[in-house]
């Protein structure tokens, strides 16, 4: 068993899991998470996206164990709470950038990491943001125009 | 399972000399995805996320240095490897997508040695060197002797990939890199090419390539470059280098393509290449 103080969302919190849980497990089943999907489990398709330290990454591809004391995650349920959060989210309403809903927490929390390090991105660079996000419904362009219009662009 | 997380150089080696057949985790892209897919099963994990002083980029005495704990989204942005080596900074580029760049190391890339790792060619074409360290001595080789097999590597069961050491290239070269995958993002290549020259009037005065996913380790065309020095790049010297090519490779049917496709590919990219500079 494993102990660890993480600062989950803005707050501290401590808790237990096991050795070989991935912080896709710990998110969903340890911490009843959920909005965090599990989908390919391998990095291909992004729908696990959280941002740990700062930095986006996959929490498939992330042993929980090897995150010390002290770290911070932000998920999507704590990425709904900011002001750039809501603006995302009622900027993926209005442009229907939504379908089956399962690869959107991932596309916000890419789109939410994007428009942190740039102010207005450019088309080129929206799509490059979001290359590692798979949707199997929308074909982008919607998500896109969200991203565009969140960034007060449109 | 066990897993260890030393917070420095010394506590790894002491760890991984009483555990030799640990595995040693960095980035997590391809040992988590090879586990989920049960290809692996770690009993014993040693995470080395925590030697922080393993991730740095420096210029000194004619060599970049990049740490092995270095990430892919550093490398392509970094100022020093932009301005020195740019093909690996175009490499970096084409990793996954962006959180697998954040994630995924330099060291990891070439410790897992898959014929399709990104870095190497580049890495190959600056005649890059590992520097590993063990408990009692620090060795350095050639990147090119470091790869021993598929996925098979020369790092001894007590050593820790330091760093990656590459000299300056010389004055004038021109770089270039290509990659063929099935979409821009997230693929793996189905065949790459770096490949570093200088031409002068009276032929080719410096020539490097290196090729990844056609044998089962990342190459230098050795051979190639053999034939294509003190050359000019006529029509039928580019023929016959695709001639060489071919026997000099041996890429296989897999699940991302074919012999044959690989083969057209890569000599494509090499004509291309060679006739584009």
């Amino acid at each position: 068993m494993i102990k660890r103080k993480w600062n989950i969302n803005g707050k501290i919190q401590n808790i237990q899991f096991e050795e070989d849980q991935r912080l896709l497990d710990v998110l969903r089943d340890v911490l009843d998470l959920t909005g965090t999907k599990e989908g390919c489990g391998e990095g291909e398709c992004g729908t696990c996206s959280v941002i740990i330290n700062g930095e986006l990454k996959l929490a498939c591809l992330q042993l929980a164990a090897v995150l010390p004391d002290g770290t911070d995650i932000l998920t999507i349920e704590g990425v709904e709470k900011t002001s750039l959060g809501k603006r995302i989210q009622r900027s993926f309403i209005e442009t229907n950038a939504v379908q089956c809903g399962f690869c959107t927490p991932g596309m916000i929390i890419a789109s939410f990491y994007l428009l942190s390090n740039h102010k207005k991105p450019d088309r080129k660079t929206i799509k490059r943001a979001l290359s590692g996000n798979l949707c199997r419904c929308t074909g982008y362009n919607s998500i896109f125009e969200a991203i565009e219009l969140a960034s007060g662009r449109k | 399972m066990k897993i260890f997380l030393p917070t420095n150089i010394k506590e790894f080696l002491e760890i991984k000399s009483k555990e030799p057949d640990a595995i040693i985790l960095a980035g997590g892209t391809d040992l988590l995805a090879q586990w989920h897919n049960n290809k692996i099963m770690p009993n014993k994990i040693i995470s080395i996320s925590m030697l922080k002083n393993l991730s740095f980029i420096k210029e000194e005495n004619n060599f970049v240095e990049i740490g092995s704990l270095t990430n892919h989204a550093t490398i392509e942005s970094n100022k020093i490897i932009n301005k020195y080596l740019p093909i690996l900074a175009t490499a970096a580029s084409t990793i996954g997508a962006p959180a697998i760049r954040n994630m995924g190391t330099i060291g990891g890339n070439i410790a897992n040695a898959s014929p399709a790792a990104d870095l190497a060619p580049a890495l190959l074409v600056y005649d890059a060197i590992v520097k590993l360290t063990s408990m009692n001595s620090t060795r350095e080789l050639k990147l090119s002797e470091f790869y021993r097999g598929y996925k098979q590597t020369a790092l001894g069961k007590d050593e820790l990939i330091f760093s990656i050491k590459i000299p300056l290239p010389p004055q004038g070269v021109v770089t270039e890199f290509f990659k063929i995958g099935t979409r821009r993002a997230q693929s793996i290549a189905k065949v790459s090419l770096a490949g570093l020259i200088k031409k002068e009037k009276k032929g080719i005065d410096i020539i490097r390539l290196a090729a990844g996913s056609v044998a089962p380790t990342p190459i230098r065309l050795y051979e190639l470059e053999k034939f294509l020095q003190g050359k000019i790049l006529t029509r039928s010297v580019i023929s016959t280098a695709c001639d060489i090519l071919q026997k000099y490779i041996k890429p296989i049917t897999d699940v991302r393509s074919t012999e044959e496709y690989r083969r057209i590919a890569l000599k494509n990219i090499l004509v291309k290449f060679l006739s584009g500079i």
